[in-house]
């Protein structure tokens, strides 16, 4: 028993080091599932996104941002935890047909999105203090207000 | 065994330490230079102006004239012309005849200007004395503590003087609204705190944006100068008791002026009445569930809207109406363009002001007839109490609604449904006012005229020590021309 506990931990590790090379692989190689996974495209490919995916497509000042760079915290770690999170959470709403007729941002979205408009707006900000979202003025980046409505589809 | 344990802590530790490490150091948020402090208790705005220059620079230009684009509030505009208010609404000279404001009462300047006026305009504007500061000066708090309640009665030129000679001409400053530590907002004019607490509002827990309102309610507020029977004053409040945040009303303001004698603060020359005042009261009007106060927009948000100056973005501290800024504020929830948008606004004022002209002439023929019937009084005719009481009640309430759309500086904008409301109240009550005096003349056997006539003439001429006379250019006509139907030119005696 002595010699075989090291032995399993030796195959254990052993797995773990194949299934995580192949993960990385199919992840970051070739396939680029990583790449594509933070693409507007692959957000967009559950129907019940469209209108908000064809509203950005539509849109200004924000079409070379992705989705994720608004939607997910950018620094790494919370990053990979919040796309792992919402990610799941998404999949299986979608997936159990429990989409809302209009969807929203919840609370804790709005405070990454605010996050991200903070992060690439610092200078213009700096000088100002502001409680209120930034799109209680800017209404026309979110998705609803930005002239495409009539591409909601029924 | 015993050496496993602490490599799987240390490795589980490295791990997750690095997890942090990542997630952890976020780039440090951008801060513009800090130039400089501002001591604590300084007044001075050229000093909080070297830590701040932006700003600053934004707060001068409340000094230069603007461009003439607002058809009613004509202010200090490029012609460089001081314009008149008693000419604008020749009625409010009749109806405020008796103290100073039937004397001088000019649409006012930018807020650098708000204490040099106080000290250009009619003597008889400053009769009340110290208290007239407190509204003026970012120095009335402090004085208001130092010299406790000596402030409010004693002559106002002396209390000016209190104030350090480089300062005696400065009107709203950055320590008005702004700690000097760190720019958050505070309310440094106490009346307001006072005021909170009677609508139920606490003075320390107010949300940023509630305050981008309140920092205004400081002073564009009405007021009441309660007096002894001196008729000196003794004190200065907001006539908010009974109200709630976003419910201040008219109903309200007049229970409150009836409750004592002490607020009656002028006699009325034409009626004789001792009669209460309101003032710009545009907090109260614009937080009555007005369209934008419902959408949480902030006066800041109009008045000083954000904009860019270089890379940054700062709020607009030249404070003046959006109109003479292109509807700049407007347009960035307003998608329309400048000039739909000032149609929109010009509609509204058009139809204010054609409902203050009915509201204002119908007060101004009662008030006519009330001194018919004291000359008829006077004169031994006895005039049937029941009518006379209930056409005073009347016209009181009347003549207060007229006073407070007169002094609310937006002309209907703020709150165009209920400016409109005030009004159409004040036309009724005025108009059963009138019935019931003629009702009550005939009956004594007085001839009361169809049309009566104002003589405004010897209201608008001739006033105060400079003296002033009607301005007939200045004049706010009926845009929709239905006044002459009701007050023929004929019988305005102008």
């Amino acid at each position: 028993m002595r010699l075989a506990k090291p032995k399993i931990l030796l195959y254990i590790l052993g797995v773990v080091l194949i299934l995580g090379a192949a993960g990385g692989f199919v992840a970051f190689g070739p396939p680029g599932i990583y790449a594509k996974s933070e693409s507007p495209e692959f957000c967009g490919s559950c129907h019940v996104m469209e209108p908000q995916y064809e509203a950005w497509f539509h849109a200004g000042a924000h079409r070379r941002q992705k989705c994720v760079d608004c939607h997910l915290p950018s620094d790494t770690a919370r990053h990979l935890v919040w796309k792992g999170i919402d990610g799941m959470w998404d999949a299986l709403a979608f997936h159990s047909g429990r989409v809302p007729e209009t969807i929203i941002l919840s609370q804790h979205g709005a405070r990454i999105v605010l996050e991200n408009c903070q992060r690439c707006h610092a200078e213009t900000i700096a000088r100002i203090k502001e409680e209120r979202q930034c799109w209680d003025c800017h209404r026309r980046l979110s998705h609803k207000r930005s002239g495409t409505i009539e591409t909601r589809t029924p | 065994m015993k050496l496993r344990k602490p490599i799987f802590i240390l490795g589980a530790v490295m791990l997750w330490g690095s997890v942090l490490l990542l997630g952890g150091c976020s780039p440090p948020k951008s801060e513009p230079v800090k130039t400089g402090t501002i001591a604590d208790g300084d007044y001075d705005p050229a000093n909080w102006g070297k830590v701040y220059p932006l700003e600053y620079d934004y707060w001068l230009k409340t000094k230069d004239p603007k461009p003439p684009k607002s058809k009613y509030k004509k202010g200090y505009d490029t012609d460089l012309v001081i314009y008149d208010k008693l000419s604008e609404y020749p009625y409010l000279a009749l109806l405020y005849n008796g103290w100073g404001f039937g004397i001088e009462y000019n649409e006012s300047r930018g807020h650098h200007f708000m204490l040099i006026d106080q000290l250009e305009i009619d003597p008889s504007r400053l009769k009340p004395g110290g208290v007239c500061l407190s509204c003026k000066s970012p120095f009335a708090a402090k004085l208001e503590k130092e010299l406790g309640p000596a402030y409010y009665s004693m002559p106002y030129v002396d209390a000016h003087a209190k104030i350090p000679v480089q300062f005696q001409k400065l009107g709203a400053a950055c320590i008005d609204c702004h700690n000097n530590k760190d720019m958050s907002l505070k309310i440094s004019h106490p009346t307001l705190n006072k005021a909170l607490k009677d609508i139920g509002k606490n003075p320390e827990q107010l949300t940023r944006q509630e305050m981008r309102s309140l920092m205004c309610a400081q002073c564009h507020v009405t007021y009441i100068i309660p007096r002894d029977k001196d008729m000196k004053p003794v004190g200065l409040f907001f006539p908010w008791q009974g109200g709630k945040e976003g419910d201040i009303s008219m109903e309200n303001m007049i229970k409150i002026f009836k409750s004592d004698p002490a607020y009656g603060e002028w006699k009325q020359g034409v009626t004789g009445f001792k009669l209460s005042y309101i003032r710009h009261p545009e907090y109260e009007f614009f937080s009555r569930n007005s369209v934008h106060w419902q959408a949480n927009v902030a006066c800041a948000d109009c008045h000083m809207p954000y904009i860019r100056v270089g890379a940054n973005k700062i709020s607009d501290h030249d404070v003046t109406s959006p109109l003479k800024k292109d509807m700049q504020a407007c347009q960035q929830c307003h998608t329309e363009s400048p000039q739909w948008l000032k149609n929109q606004v010009v509609a509204i004022q058009d139809r204010t002001i054609s409902t203050m002209n009915r509201a204002g002439y119908t007060a101004a023929v009662t008030a006519k007839l009330f001194e018919m019937a004291h000359k008829a009084q006077a004169a031994g005719k006895s005039l049937d109490k029941e009518l006379y009481d209930k056409a005073k009640d009347l016209y009181l309430e009347a003549f207060y609604r007229v006073n407070y759309i007169a002094a609310e500086n937006s002309v209907g904008f703020h709150n165009p449904t209920e400016g409109l409301r005030i009004l159409g109240d004040a036309i009724a009550m005025a108009g059963k006012a009138e019935a019931l005096l003629r009702q009550a003349l005939t009956k004594a056997g007085v001839e009361v005229p169809a049309n009566v006539n104002l003589e405004l003439a010897k209201y608008l001429n001739k006033r105060g020590v400079k003296p002033l006379n009607f301005k007939p250019e200045f004049e706010f006509k009926d845009p929709f021309g239905i006044q002459e139907m009701l007050t023929p030119a004929a019988t305005l005696g102008r």
